[in-house]
């Protein structure tokens, strides 16, 4: 009889020491929430997820349509690199189910059709988005045809993780999954674990190219991958991002690699914070004075030791850019440890150093944003725009009475040196030819140190306080190489 | 008391804690070795032994990120091990290194031995960008391109970007006609680069003869009288205040509405503005000089014609200038 109670404080200590390990959970019920525009916590999440204005947002949907399908699965951060990642994908329009499954597994996450064992569940929302060019096609009067137009996305957000892990997940609903993907949170923060990853722009037009490099970052083991804008030519137009998921190199079509290397960009000229492109992505949502799109305009990304900031440059108005952004540029870059996290990368899409035919220079941006960069001395600018290679000497401050850029001391191959302890100026690159059609190129400007008309990537290597950067032709050979050590 | 004792042990020994499989120390440290001496055998292109240290790094922690790179290299490697890697070591020698018109002369040739697959066709893509992009040997860049595109199972990526290198090194030649023909040959004609060619192809004709039309419309309009337009008579019958207005209204809110609409058409749509201001005026100046010579009416007429055509040539050279004429192509779907 004695036995009997000491069993029972056994079991609940047991149960209730098991549930706060996270050994057992509680069943996920994600309330429903409906409407235009909603704003929830994911389940395990520290940070809201706020949705776009659409024709219809939902959480915690069920159900599928008769003929369901999933595609276009991609993975971001919305969340810290090294505990989340947030996927989002397309279903048919009557799909709201909203399931994701995961786990260290793979095989585990294969069998799964339901959370158990090592494979986890987690539920997001849908939204089901139209831009002015699908609506200028349907009569407003028809409800049944304003309840159909347009495209169904998901997304769900995936938080608590173990840093540097991998992943196995697969999205859509039991019975409708979509193949099982891998992705690795990022390393702690401020490590000096070695990562990687890849830079490229203006994909645009020609999506074989973009899938062709989507397949060499792929191949290069990238663990996250920067895009500086036009992703595609026409924002609101769907067919375009349709092209520029389903393109295939190789065999790998884009949507295969963006759903394994998790894709964060700026936003271009042509994207223009189209309702495609919001509602497509989940980026990081840090609202901040002045700030459109529900805070996915402009923010920043935290990987291992390095910051990056994702800047917009085409905004309704140059008070954006000369107050709000360079405000919050300041005041991000104010409050950064930069012994725990060295590096600092912007990358935002038209260059302030160009000496391509086309576009060139965009020097009023230069004015507004390099005081910033130089005063908080930033690594390295990442731009798109002008559809070329480029890379600029090392840049700090202006000549006298001028906005042109003064060139800092630099060592071999044109590369910042150490100058009391920090790199002698910010280096510009110009990735922008990933698919759009090329311009030309010169490396007659002064502050131009490569520059090639060509289709290519970069990668960048870190390890603690060393850079390497590599930036690829298609054909896997170098245009453009260098190393900084701080 | 000893059974919840039990309960607790159990308890902890059955904690998965959060850590779901982030490797430990030790074998971190050593992967990240293993990931080094590879990409250093990598870079030393000695790819049969990289493909070999990655096995052991992705082994190493095989569900830590780093093992993701390990076998992303894997897979790349394995894909072109034809030959035992001996062609990839090659290609890998030549990418890394300087790139000279005596090395690609040789690698050209060597590439001929090589077996039917990715690192042949990778290969020859090496050999024609090298000719086109650093060597500047439009001609030889040519060949190399047609003897990539000529390759089997070419990839329709790796067709395009061939594609898009022979059309570079075409009009390096000069041959907008070629580039043209060659982008209907292996059916991009819906390619940006095809609406460029066309302007270009209409361009080597065209440019010409806008500049012809533009002497003798200057030629004819002076020679008939039309000098007289500058004497203040013909300035007074020139600048008649309709005329004056009539010319603002036909040039400028054009301009400001183009650039208004359209960013992108600055400083294109003011140049040509102006540009047609100036072809006014002169037509002005002109048509009030043959008055004052007392021109016949056919004379007039002729010089009119001649104006206008020079005009026409003028808003045309601008246009072609600012790549207007292939915009207009894109759009039009020409």
């Amino acid at each position: 009889m004695k036995t009997l109670p000491a069993l029972g404080l056994g079991a609940i200590t047991l149960l209730a020491a098991c549930q706060q390990t996270g050994a057992i959970r509680d069943d996920q019920e994600l309330p429903s929430i409906e409407g235009k525009q909603i704003r929830y916590t994911p389940e395990g999440c520290d940070y809201d997820v706020t949705t776009p204005e659409v024709e219809h947002a939902l959480a915690g949907g069920t159900g599928v349509g008769p003929e369901p399908f999933v595609d276009h699965v991609h993975a971001s951060w919305a969340g810290p690199s090294h505990s989340t990642f947030a996927v989002n994908w397309r279903t048919d329009n009557l799909t709201l189910g909203t399931q994701l499954l995961y786990g260290t597994d793979r095989a585990a996450v294969e069998a799964a059709e339901e959370e158990g064992g090592s494979v986890r569940l987690q539920r997001g929302h849908t939204m089901r988005y139209a831009s002015f060019i699908d609506l200028g096609s349907v009569d407003r009067e028809d409800a049944e045809a304003m309840a159909r137009v347009g495209t169904r996305v998901h997304e769900a957000h995936v938080c608590g993780l173990d840093p540097s892990t991998t992943y196995y997940y697969k999205v859509g609903n039991p019975g409708h999954w979509s193949q099982v993907y891998d992705v690795s949170t990022g390393p702690a923060p401020g490590t000096k674990e070695p990562f990687r990853f890849a830079v490229s722009g203006d994909s645009r037009n020609r999506v074989n190219i973009w899938a062709a490099v989507q397949k060499a970052i792929l191949d290069a083991g990238a663990d996250f991958q920067i895009h500086s804008g036009d992703a595609v030519n026409i924002g609101p137009i769907q067919e375009q991002w349709d092209q520029f998921f389903e393109a295939t190199s190789g065999g790998v079509a884009a949507q295969d690699v963006l759903a394994r290397v998790p894709f964060m960009m700026a936003n271009g000229n042509h994207d223009i914070l189209a309702i495609n492109y919001l509602a497509q992505f989940a980026f990081p949502q840090e609202e901040s004075e002045g700030e459109s799109s529900e805070g996915m305009e402009w923010y920043h990304l935290d990987y291992g030791n390095a910051r990056l900031l994702f800047l917009n440059d085409t905004t309704a108005n140059d008070t954006i850019i000369t107050r709000y952004q360079r405000n919050w540029l300041r005041e991000n870059l104010r409050s950064l440890d930069r012994e725990k996290t060295p590096w600092v990368f912007v990358v935002h899409h038209k260059p302030t150093y160009s000496c391509g035919s086309t576009h060139g220079s965009d020097t009023s941006l230069r004015a507004a944003w390099q005081p910033v960069f130089d005063e908080f001395k930033v690594d390295v600018v990442f731009n798109g725009h002008v559809h070329n290679y480029e890379r600029s000497r090392p840049i700090r401050g202006f000549q006298e009475g001028s906005n042109a850029g003064v060139v800092a001391a630099s060592g071999e191959r044109g590369v910042p040196v150490l100058v009391d302890g920090e790199p002698s100026g910010t280096v510009y690159v110009v990735s922008a030819g990933a698919g759009a059609p090329l311009y030309g190129s010169g490396t007659d400007c002064y502050h131009t140190q490569v520059g090639e008309s060509v289709e290519h990537y970069a990668i960048v290597d870190i390890e603690d306080r060393t850079l390497w950067f590599r930036a690829y032709r298609l054909n896997g050979s170098i245009i453009d190489e260098f190393t900084i050590t701080k | 008391m000893h059974q919840f004792l039990i309960g607790l042990t159990a308890c902890a020994l059955l904690l998965p804690g959060r850590s779901w499989g982030q490797p430990s120390a030790a074998p971190a440290d050593h992967q990240r070795e293993l990931l080094a001496e590879a990409e250093a055998a990598e870079r030393d292109a000695v790819p049969m032994r990289a493909a070999s240290l990655y096995r052991s790094a992705r082994d190493a922690a095989p569900t830590s990120r780093l093992a993701r790179r390990a076998s992303s290299r894997i897979a790349w490697l394995e894909a072109r091990s034809d030959g035992d890697y001996g062609p990839l070591a090659e290609l890998m020698e030549i990418q890394r290194g300087e790139i000279t018109a005596a090395r690609m002369e040789a690698f050209a040739a060597r590439l001929e031995t090589f077996p039917a697959g990715k690192v042949r066709r990778e290969s020859r893509a090496q050999v024609a960008s090298a000719w086109l992009r650093q060597l500047d040997q439009p001609t030889k860049a040519l060949v190399a391109f047609e003897a990539w595109l000529a390759e089997p199972d070419l990839e329709i990526a790796e067709r395009n970007i061939a594609v898009s290198g022979a059309v570079q090194a075409r009009k390096r030649l000069g041959d907008a006609h070629g580039g043209l023909e060659l982008l209907r040959r292996e059916g991009f004609t819906a390619e940006p680069e095809m609406y460029h060619l066309r302007a270009a192809a209409l361009g080597e004709v065209a440019r010409p003869a806008s500049w012809l039309a533009i002497v003798l419309a200057l030629a004819f309009g002076l020679g008939a009288g039309g000098w007289r337009g500058l004497s203040p008579a013909g300035v007074r019958l020139a600048l008649s205040p309709a005329r004056v207005v009539a010319a603002a209204y036909a040039v400028l809110p054009p301009a400001v509405i183009a650039t208004a609409y359209d960013f992108t058409l600055y400083p294109s749509a003011p140049v040509l503005a102006g540009v047609c201001t100036v072809a006014l005026a002169f037509a002005a100046f002109a048509g009030a000089g043959l008055r004052l010579s007392g021109a016949s009416s056919r004379v007039r007429l002729i010089a009119a014609a001649g104006t206008s055509l020079g005009a026409l040539s003028a808003g045309y050279l601008v246009a072609d200038r600012y790549a207007l004429v292939e915009a207009l192509f894109w759009w039009r779907g020409i």
